[in-house]
């Protein structure tokens, strides 16, 4: 039986939310809707979880609000952190070359 | 008087024995719900926070200001990537104000030419499933219900009013905390994802979290377990009543785990902005 333990925040995310550990190639359920996806790595307690593909350079929406950008192309049911995912606030780091 | 730490020490304990004795006089007495003015803050947030704990304490923030109430939260560096929606529902010149300050927060991050991302999210926020800041503060302004912001208040500086203020400063918790009971907030909600054992030398502090891990592994840091929400078990409003009743019952003189363990913290901002 598959468990359910991914939490879609908002209808236009692309992102979900796990709720348990995931394991790599593990099935994952969302709770409350009829959506399962096979993680492609190993996805901690908390941490965000691709539902569809997503280009570099393309916006990550969670709870139906902008969240950063992908700075690599990621695939549906990988792990979304902080090595594929930027935030696009506060970066004086970045000054002159955005 | 001499100026040096023994005298400094002298003359604040003569001004300290005269209120000890002074409050030894002070009787608990029954106040009406609208002399209740509450502050919130949260610290080492994690995926839950914004999914429970914050969002249960919207639901206890806007039930009191329902109620004739006043409520307070900061962190302004940590509303940056959500100010627009705090912006959105308050008056055109609150909005105005409140999206300045935030712009003054990230202008002074970046004419330093740092990346934020080095303080913000933390590293215990990053371990927690949090990656970018604005994804921290979607989560971090739940907390604040969705009341409309009655004016922009300066660190310490006492709401003129009822209702929901934003006070414009740094926030750390201890600082946050030394500048809302400053300011005349009775209580501290504060909610953690990852466990924070934050106390206060002025005023009770309320830790709250949706996290069930965090409550097997620090119960003595945590007031109150919401996290059935995570699990399905129980929705926000159920655990907003639930905060919403401790938080009656600490203001009636129940002692909070950070009371009962002496967790005095105390700090104040520094000249200059923390970011």
């Amino acid at each position: 039986m598959m468990e359910q333990k991914g939490l879609l925040l908002g209808t236009n995310d692309n992102v979900i939310v796990v709720i348990e550990d995931v394991n790599t190639n593990e099935v994952c359920g969302i709770i409350k809707k009829d959506i399962e996806l096979t993680a492609k790595n190993n996805i901690p307690f908390g941490h965000k979880i691709a539902l569809c593909d997503l280009a570099k350079g393309e916006k990550v929406v969670k709870y139906n609000e902008i969240i950063g950008i992908a700075t690599k192309d990621i695939v549906k049911g990988e792990h979304v952190h902080t090595h594929n995912l930027s935030s696009i606030r506060g970066r004086g780091d970045l000054e002159g070359e955005m | 008087m001499g100026q040096g730490t023994l005298k400094a020490i002298e003359q604040g304990a003569r001004i300290a024995i005269d209120m000890l004795v002074e409050a030894s006089e002070l009787k608990r007495e029954k106040a009406p719900i609208d002399k209740l003015m509450i502050a919130v803050n949260c610290g080492a947030s994690d995926a839950t926070s914004g999914i429970v704990a914050n969002p249960a304490t919207g639901y206890v923030c806007d039930k009191l200001i329902n109620l004739g109430g006043t409520a307070i939260f900061n962190e302004t560096a940590e509303i940056m990537g959500a100010e627009h929606i705090l912006a959105r529902r308050s008056s055109p010149e609150v909005g105005k104000r409140l999206l300045e300050i935030v712009k003054e927060v990230e202008d002074y991050v970046l004419s330093l030419g740092i990346d934020i991302r080095g303080n913000q999210p933390k590293p215990d926020n990053i371990e927690g499933g949090l990656t970018t800041v604005e994804e921290k503060a979607l989560g971090n302004i739940a907390k604040a219900g969705s009341h409309p912001i009655q004016a922009i208040i300066s660190y310490a500086e006492k709401p003129a009013g009822k209702g929901l203020y934003h006070m414009y400063s740094s926030p750390a918790g201890a600082e946050s905390n030394t500048g809302f009971f400053a300011c005349g907030a009775q209580i501290t909600i504060f909610t953690t994802g990852k466990g924070n054992p934050v106390g206060h030398i002025l005023g009770p502090v309320i830790k709250v979290t949706g996290n069930h891990r965090t409550v097997s592994t620090a119960p003595e840091n945590i007031d109150l377990d919401i996290s059935a929400v995570l699990k399905g078990q129980m929705d926000i409003e159920e655990a907003g009543e639930d905060l919403f009743s401790f938080l009656l019952q600490v203001a009636s003189g129940k002692i909070t785990k950070s009371e009962a363990l002496k967790h005095n913290e105390f700090a104040i901002s520094r000249i200059g902005l923390t970011v």
